[in-house]
């Protein structure tokens, strides 16, 4: 059934590069190919500009601005992506900007909307990781099939896993009357652990904040780790230099909500709103909304611990 | 800065990543402000329905009582709970069967092995005997605020169980303090390793135990599934829990407004055990997904598993619960399985 070596190829109404039939075929089919191609091409030109603007919007200190570009800027990557499914950038930029935007400007208000913000974000994540067979057995497979899967994971899947991950927990802690959602808690964990591994530096050392986080998310007595968030947490400070302000915020909020530290709660919270303003200007969105996350969590302090 | 305050209102989110953080809220102090620990988290169904009850008896009851949770186990463990309690500090808690068995031991007749085999049988025995076994709880200082139950527990192992011998080969995790699973270790002839319940996941992971038994919903919640292969088809008992309060704490409510929490109360803890119970069959479901073998047993193995809590039941007669309410309590149960039988037969 194989040809054999040295055999001439097959001639004489066949479709060769040269053939007439080809050219004919061509013709008739330039105009479409190029009209999806230009499109797509459009999208493809667009990412390197997309990316200058997530940059710009990260060093805007003017969070309302931003958090009220959001909602267009989402709709617009989505957008591309009708167009051009597989481009897995603009997937990814539109799971981090629907994290920013539910973290930033929805959940605080409005949890339940938030829910629907960070799903739609985690789908995105996905699809930006773009390896649906390894997707399937970490979302679904047996704890043997995920393990495997995640092992072939590699630093360059990092960039979109991280968004994966970051929506998932969001969703999974706005939606723990769900059995679903705390079952979830056991493939987010090695999914977290494995971004971590991978590249731990990712925005400013996000992979440990939200492993510290995680950590925190549960108490002792229902498999939580104090211990361990505390040196997630540390670990995160030590990579950003204590400037990525969202970190101290997640570390007062979890882990010091969980093991009922009043004292390391103000603290760390007074050191997110007395910090300078210009500390890590790439993050200058970042910390504005760790501002006033801060805020809000200092006044709640005395009936948090009351 | 000023502008983003804006932005976000003041009321937060219930909840947020990695967050104990409770819902906020504009309320007054109540007269009666009952301070209630909980092992359950922010976020969960437990929880949730427990802001409902206290938004819904402040409003009932013109703000003479309310009620602030402390989730997650913030306040510590069921016993540190317990001592809280004794000295004022709190005035309740969500327990399960090891916490309420501290204070009224008789209780555990509801978790002796294999007592129970469908919900039928426990809405019966509630029925029936409630209020006896509310007296239990009223005798030892607490008032009960709504029985909450952990529901049907099941061995998860590193090795599938099919039989006594294969349970003796495993190192089984025993709850420290719990009478009723020692005696049951002690009838298998299987040496179980004490550990308290926050050092179960690690010695799991280590190998310090490589079994355990939980609900199913709590084996998710704590993980513990990721760490087993097999878990038992049969449950080997049905786990109570309740939320109680003192007293002390109660006698200071006026006779009125206990009666608009107990109306209350009734309500939520009701669609409480509805969900407790969907969440564990859930739990099964994410339990199978995940790879974990449900292991049935035949029926000789069965027997032999019986006729050991059998002995276990009978050797904490007189320790733990008296003879008669152990034995009216099986009275219902066969009552039940009777009366089912008779329906089921053509």
């Amino acid at each position: 059934m194989f040809p054999s070596r040295g055999r001439a190829p097959p001639r004489g109404g066949t479709l060769t590069l040269r053939g007439p039939a080809f050219r004919i075929l061509l013709a008739g089919l330039l105009p479409v190919l190029a009209g999806c191609s230009t499109s797509r091409m459009t999208v493809d030109f667009m990412v390197p500009v997309l990316e200058n603007t997530t940059e710009v919007a990260l060093r805007t200190p003017d969070a309302q601005l931003v958090g009220e570009a959001l909602p267009t800027s989402i709709l617009l990557l989505e957008g591309m992506l009708e167009t051009h499914p597989k481009q897995r950038d603009v997937a990814r930029m539109a799971a981090m900007y629907r994290f920013a935007y539910a973290f930033g400007f929805v959940e605080d208000e409005n949890p339940e909307r938030a829910l629907g913000v960070y799903d739609a974000g985690r789908e995105l994540a996905w699809r930006s990781f773009g390896r649906e067979d390894l997707e399937r057995a970490i979302r679904e497979g047996t704890f043997d099939e995920m393990h495997a899967a995640l092992a072939e994971v590699k630093e360059k899947d990092t960039r979109a896993l991280l968004w994966v991950a970051a929506n998932w927990g969001m969703w999974i802690q706005l939606n723990l009357g769900d059995t679903r959602a705390v079952a979830d808690v056991a493939r987010l964990m090695p999914l977290a652990d494995r971004v971590a591994e991978l590249d731990e530096t990712l925005f400013w050392g996000m992979p440990r904040v939200l492993l510290g986080a995680l950590h925190a998310a549960r108490p002792v007595v229902l498999g939580g780790s104090p211990d361990r968030s505390k040196a997630e947490f540390e670990e995160a400070f030590r990579i950003s230099d204590r400037n990525l302000l969202i970190a101290q915020v997640f570390f007062a909020k979890s882990y010091c909500v969980q093991t009922f530290d009043e004292d390391a709660f103000r603290s760390s919270l007074r050191e997110v709103l007395d910090a300078p303003a210009g500390r890590l200007p790439e993050a200058a969105l970042l910390n504005q909304i760790a501002r006033a996350k801060a805020r809000l969590l200092l006044d709640r302090a005395e009936e948090i611990f009351e | 800065m000023r502008n983003l305050h804006r932005v976000i209102p003041a009321l937060l989110a219930a909840v947020l990543l990695g967050s104990a953080v409770p819902p906020a809220s504009a309320k007054d102090k109540p007269k009666n402000l009952l301070k209630i620990a909980t092992l359950a988290p922010e976020g969960s169904t437990w929880m949730t329905l427990m802001h409902e009850l206290d938004e819904r008896v402040r409003e009932a009851t013109a703000n003479e009582v309310g009620f602030k949770f402390y989730a997650g186990g913030v306040q510590g463990d069921e016993r540190i709970v317990l001592r809280k309690m004794r000295n004022g500090q709190l005035h309740g808690g969500g327990f399960t069967g090891n916490g309420l068995g501290v204070v009224a031991p008789a209780l555990r007749v509801l978790e002796v092995p294999f007592g129970f085999e469908n919900e039928a049988e426990i809405d019966a025995v509630y029925a029936e005997l409630g209020d006896e076994l509310e007296g239990l709880l009223d005798a030892s200082g607490h008032t009960l605020l709504g029985w909450a139950e952990v529901g049907f527990v099941h061995i998860l192992t590193k090795r599938p169980v099919r039989s006594l011998s294969d349970l003796k080969s495993m190192k089984m995790w025993l709850w420290e303090g719990d009478p009723l699973a020692e005696a049951f270790f002690a009838e298998a002839g299987v040496t179980p390793v004490s550990l308290s319940i926050t050092d179960v996941y690690t010695s799991l992971q280590t190998g310090l135990v490589d079994g355990v038994y939980s609900s199913p919903y709590a084996a998710v919640v704590l993980q513990w599934h990721t760490q087993v292969s097999a878990m038992s088809e049969a449950p080997i008992t049905h786990a109570i829990g309740a939320v109680i309060v003192t007293n002390a704490a109660w006698k200071k409510v006026s006779p009125e407004a206990q009666a608009e929490v107990r109306r209350i109360s009734d309500d939520v803890f009701t669609r409480l055990k509805t969900s407790s119970r969907q969440e564990n069959r859930d739990a099964v479901a994410d339990i199978r997904q995940a790879g974990i073998e449900i292991v049935p047993i035949d029926d000789a193995a069965m027997q032999v598993f019986r006729d050991i809590g059998e002995r276990a039941a009978r050797r904490n007669v007189g320790k733990l619960y008296p003879e008669d309410l152990l034995t009216r309590v099986r009275a219902v149960i066969t009552e039940t399985r009777e009366t089912a039988g008779e329906t089921e037969a053509p």
